[in-house]
């Protein structure tokens, strides 16, 4: 259907389109293009001819796995504490309706803070929080539980900690949309009925919520996976992960088409997972007739 | 609606997980001001010296106009091609319509640290790397979907009567978008505007990837201080400032025009 206004609407969009297909499309394409070529030493610009070494590489050493790994551990742990932490908040939260609304909003308004101000000023907090001798370790050590300062920074549990308190607004924003939409009657006619309430939070709230549970760790567990301030700063250098060893090979070895592979490879095999998945449950469907298989 | 009293149970571990949430930003403020040299806790005395010398460090102050001019120029690009194009989903029906939706959205679909990357390869190649316009418009790009979020929502507040009414009343389209529309969107669009600032001003991912060593953002500058000489109490101050900056702006927009519905 072509209709006169079309080219006017084209030219209301037409800017916008073409500042994203430069900025973000094309570096894109260019990444994956990049990955596929190899460093050339000494120069910005590699060696425009198609290989895999880069992919062989990254499946050859067992180091570059480990740092998959790592960052995959981190990441999970962190999104368990996230969620363990941020539901009670948000159930709270959620429960400050009607004559409480106004502290629902001075809630939320402290829960987003971290938000908004960016990763890295909350991670300057947690060094001057985490070092040898500071505010954590002095506390310990005044209180007596504990006699040697603990390493914090410079191991997983630091960058855990603070990957737990960066991303907890992505876990609290979900479960109080989810909690709030929750018919409150429901909960009193499973108390009224003789539920005591660990099970009404059990067989009402809990299953209820769930769509808030599992939009909050997908989100939470995507932003950890590719945490980039976090890691570096509280990592100090002595923890690699995913996002820091992508940097270190691209800004400091200045090996562009290795950075590009080590970037794009968790993304290649979940694509290949999934194509995966996909043949096999075509292949499973054409081999056992439906009848079967049900 | 009734209130529901909660047990004392969650309401502490709900306050616990929040002290937990907030501890880092304000123990950075309280520690901006100690006067020594190392940090303790608590601070023996109060000063402004770190703010005093990072409003004297020349370093700091130029990457501080580095940042809002950044910011500025960045907003006011994603404006201007992001007020047409919402306007066009908002009030037009067209093939591709999800696609451009997409597209203004894309930065938020990917992890920021892989367009980095990205951008970093592409910019090197293009000889883009560190210049103000490599800077502006990947900044532009990394706060559209924030800007183009809010007027979206406020073009669909805004009754197409009275553009129709304005057009059939003799008002040219540009005439009756200067005078009905956009008026009665401003303050969706400066929601935005000053959210995309936010955005921008407290990038680091992007800005460290491809800002090279002549214009520096502030945040940047903060970063690469910390790198080199572990705790520095100017890098601090300067964040201090710019925490209480935002926490200000939050509070102003929550305040007078409860900026949290948005999110």
């Amino acid at each position: 259907m072509r209709v006169p206004g079309n080219t006017k609407r084209f030219l209301l969009v037409a800017p916008a389109l073409i500042l994203v297909a430069i900025v973000f499309l094309v570096p894109l394409g260019h990444l994956v293009v990049f990955s596929f070529w190899k460093a050339v030493p000494g120069s910005n610009l590699p060696e425009r001819t198609f290989s895999l070494d880069n992919f062989e590489r990254i499946l050859s050493d067992i180091y570059y796995f480990e740092v998959y790994w790592r960052t995959i551990r981190i990441s999970t742990i962190a999104t368990i504490v996230t969620l363990l932490m941020g539901y009670p908040l948000a159930l709270y939260v959620s429960r400050q309706v009607g004559a409480r609304k106004s502290l629902k909003g001075i809630l939320m308004v402290l829960v987003l803070l971290p938000t908004v101000g960016g990763g890295l000023i909350q991670t300057l907090g947690w060094i001057v929080l985490m070092l040898p001798f500071g505010i954590i370790n002095g506390t310990l050590i005044e209180l007596h539980l504990i006699e040697r300062p603990l390493k914090l920074l410079g191991k997983d549990i630091g960058i855990i900690i603070g990957l737990t308190q960066a991303f907890m607004p992505l876990m609290v924003l979900p479960l109080v949309t989810a909690l709030s939409k929750i018919d409150a009657g429901l909960e009193q006619a499973a108390r009224s009925l003789g539920a005591g309430p660990a099970r009404v939070f059990r067989e009402v709230t809990l299953p209820l919520s769930l769509p808030g549970i599992l939009g909050g760790t997908l989100l939470v567990f995507m932003a950890h996976l590719t945490s980039f301030v976090t890691p570096l700063l509280l990592g100090q250098g002595k923890v690699q992960v995913y996002s820091t060893l992508a940097y270190q090979q691209a800004i400091e070895v200045l090996d562009y088409p290795f950075a590009s592979a080590f970037a794009l490879f968790p993304f290649a095999v979940a694509i290949a997972a999934w194509l995966a998945w996909r043949v096999a449950k075509y292949l499973f469907r054409l081999a056992v007739p439906a009848s079967l298989a049900r | 609606m009734e209130t529901r009293r909660s047990s004392i149970g969650l309401v502490v571990v709900a306050y616990m997980t929040l002290c937990f949430t907030l501890l880092p930003i304000v123990v950075l403020i309280v520690a901006a001001f100690n006067p020594a040299e190392y940090f303790t806790f608590p601070p023996d005395d109060w000063s402004f010296r770190w703010f005093a010398a990072f409003f004297r460090d020349r370093e700091y102050q130029s990457a501080l106009r580095v940042s809002i001019a950044l910011a500025g120029y960045s907003v006011v690009i994603a404006l201007a091609v992001g007020l047409p194009a919402t306007y066009a989903l908002s009030r037009y029906k067209f093939a591709g319509r999800n696609v451009v939706h997409t597209f203004l959205m894309s930065s938020l679909f990917l992890p920021r640290v892989i367009w980095a990357i990205a951008l970093l390869q592409f910019y090197a190649v293009l000889d883009l790397l560190g210049t103000p316009v490599g800077l502006v418009m990947a900044h532009a790009v990394l706060v559209l979907p924030y800007v183009a979020r809010m007027t979206l929502t406020s073009f669909a507040y805004v009754s197409q009567n009275l553009e129709q009414a304005a057009r059939s009343l003799g008002a040219s389209p540009v005439r009756s978008f200067f005078e009905v529309t956009l008026p009665l969107v401003l303050p969706g669009v400066i929601v935005g505007a000053v959210f995309g600032f936010v955005i921008s001003f407290t990038d680091v991912v992007v800005s460290v990837f491809i800002s090279g060593v002549r214009f520096i953002p502030l945040l940047v500058r903060i970063y690469v201080e910390q790198r080199g000489q572990g705790i520095d109490p100017t890098a601090i101050a300067a964040s201090a400032v710019v925490i209480g900056v935002i926490v200000i702006l939050e509070l102003l927009g929550e305040r007078f025009i409860r900026w949290s519905r948005f999110i």
